[in-house]
């Protein structure tokens, strides 16, 4: 379980985040959606302690990120240990192949030799079909091959936590399909999946707990089912118009 | 009118004129090592956060920048013996201002290259466990260097060719060296075709290599595979 409470963070004058309480549970699909500016992104780098925050605690494998932590910090460190962040295509620097880019967490974090690495990623590389890609430059492989190599970076280091932000927006549908199974796959595995989105019915079909956020706080929360159908807030009820019409 | 074209002359002073493309090549040499280092320790300034040591930095770089290289040998080799007592060796006097030089453009090419580092690169290492060093190795230092490149290579070649100015001070590299062979043998037209030849000879093969290893896996910021 990873505990989110009563995060608070500001940027000048400029409160973005507002307490915000959030927990993830191991073999569950959890979304978070809210409009862009509301602060989606920005909480998950929280979570992960690769962002500060001013008030709150994370707590995670029974160590706690507390308030004004680096990133560096050894508390940031223990709380990531178990959580692999999915990042998105565009954000990939372009001089590492993917198969630098798999194994960069085992041989360059856990020390192993090239060939162990290799053999300790090797059922996220088949299972995500990109072993032919390996040698292969960002540049030389297309945004779904990508987000497939991000992904497979992200599980390198065996995680029980998966955040994935935006990560199937750039695909096209068959792609992102994909993809979201076999983020399915992962939780009947028993990985708790935090994924951050606009799809709106992905969360619906998928997810087991829905958090939305609006301005840097949780304006409502609960299963799919009964808060996409029946928004007890004017502001989840906009959002949910807004992103049927396609906004 | 035909002109009698002697070039036994540039063999007969082979030694003194390869000398002075020796000369050249140190000269390069030593100062873009110099003004790397230099260039290195100016970037940290250049991007550090707090404006005591960015301000310094920032006037110092600007100066070394608007300063002519011609001025600035001049001053230090002819001036700065009377007003500072400060006696330096032409060649020294030219590696100290051609590397401050380099240095300063440098520095300004290793801030740009700091400053784009996107984020996301360094979390994407962070997120994956990676402690502050191998960051820096695997990721900052990387980074800039492969950002930094294509723009040093300019800038190295170009160095190359500015080592010339060092005639004006006497250090014997190649222009020099030239010029004294004419004062021995007034062979203008030959020796200084050889001068030219000289020069490409050396910045020809130099530019391509620079260009190929700026296309290179290990060179570029956006390899495209072999």
């Amino acid at each position: 379980m990873i505990e989110v409470r009563g995060i608070s963070k500001r940027f000048g004058a400029a409160e973005v985040l507002r307490g915000v309480n959030m927990s993830l549970a191991n073999g569950k699909l959890t979304g978070l959606i809210g409009p862009s500016g509301s602060g989606k992104s920005l909480l998950t780098r929280c979570v992960v302690g690769l962002e500060g925050f001013d008030q709150g605690t994370v707590a995670a494998n029974g160590h706690t990120i507390g308030p004004g932590a680096d990133k560096f910090s050894v508390e940031a460190f223990e709380v990531r240990k178990r959580v692999g962040i999915v990042f998105p295509p565009g954000l990939i620097p372009p001089y590492r192949t993917a198969e630098e880019l798999i194994l960069e967490g085992p041989i360059y974090v856990r020390g192993m030799r090239h060939d162990k690495a290799l053999a300790f990623c090797s059922q996220w590389i088949d299972r995500l079909g990109i072993r032919e890609h390996l040698g292969k430059f960002p540049r030389q492989l297309s945004t779904g091959q990508l987000a497939r190599v991000s992904l497979a970076r992200a599980l390198a280091l065996n995680p029980k936590y998966l955040i994935a932000d935006e990560v199937a927006a750039s695909l096209d549908p068959v792609l992102a399909g994909e993809v979201i199974e076999i983020i399915g796959e992962l939780v009947s595995d028993g990985i708790g999946v935090l994924v951050v989105t606009h799809q709106i019915e992905f969360i619906r079909q998928h997810a087991d707990f829905v958090y939305f956020l609006m301005r840097g706080t949780i304006v409502e929360k609960g299963a799919p089912a009964e808060i996409l159908a029946h928004p007890a807030t004017p502001e989840l009820a906009d959002f949910l118009q807004g992103v049927r019409r396609g906004r | 009118m035909t002109y009698d074209w002697d070039f036994s002359v540039v063999w007969q002073y082979r030694g003194a004129l390869l000398d002075g493309l020796l000369t050249t090549l140190r000269l390069t040499l030593y100062s873009a090592v110099f003004g790397l280092i230099f260039g290195i320790l100016a970037s940290v300034l250049l991007t550090a956060r707090a404006g005591v040591a960015r301000w310094p930095a920032v006037v110092v770089v600007e100066l070394l920048r608007a300063i002519p290289l011609p001025v600035a040998l001049i001053y230090l080799y002819y001036v700065a013996p009377v007003a500072l007592g400060l006696n330096l060796p032409s060649f020294t006097t030219s590696v100290i201002v051609f590397g401050l030089s380099f240095g300063a453009f440098a520095g300004d090419v290793f801030r740009g290259s700091i400053q784009a580092i996107p984020r996301a690169h360094v979390d994407m290492a962070a997120a994956i466990g990676m402690s502050r060093i191998s960051v820096f190795r695997r990721v900052i230092f990387t980074e800039v260097f492969r950002r930094s490149f294509p723009a040093l290579n300019g800038m190295l070649v170009t160095l190359l060719k500015l080592t010339s100015l060092a005639a004006m001070i006497n250090t014997p590299e190649l222009v020099q060296s030239a010029g004294l062979v004419v004062s021995q043998r007034p062979r203008v037209f030959e020796v200084y075709t050889a001068m030219m030849v000289l020069y490409l000879a050396v910045v020809i093969p130099v530019v391509y290599l620079l260009r190929t290893l700026e296309r290179s896996r290990a060179f570029a910021l956006e390899p495209r595979g072999t």
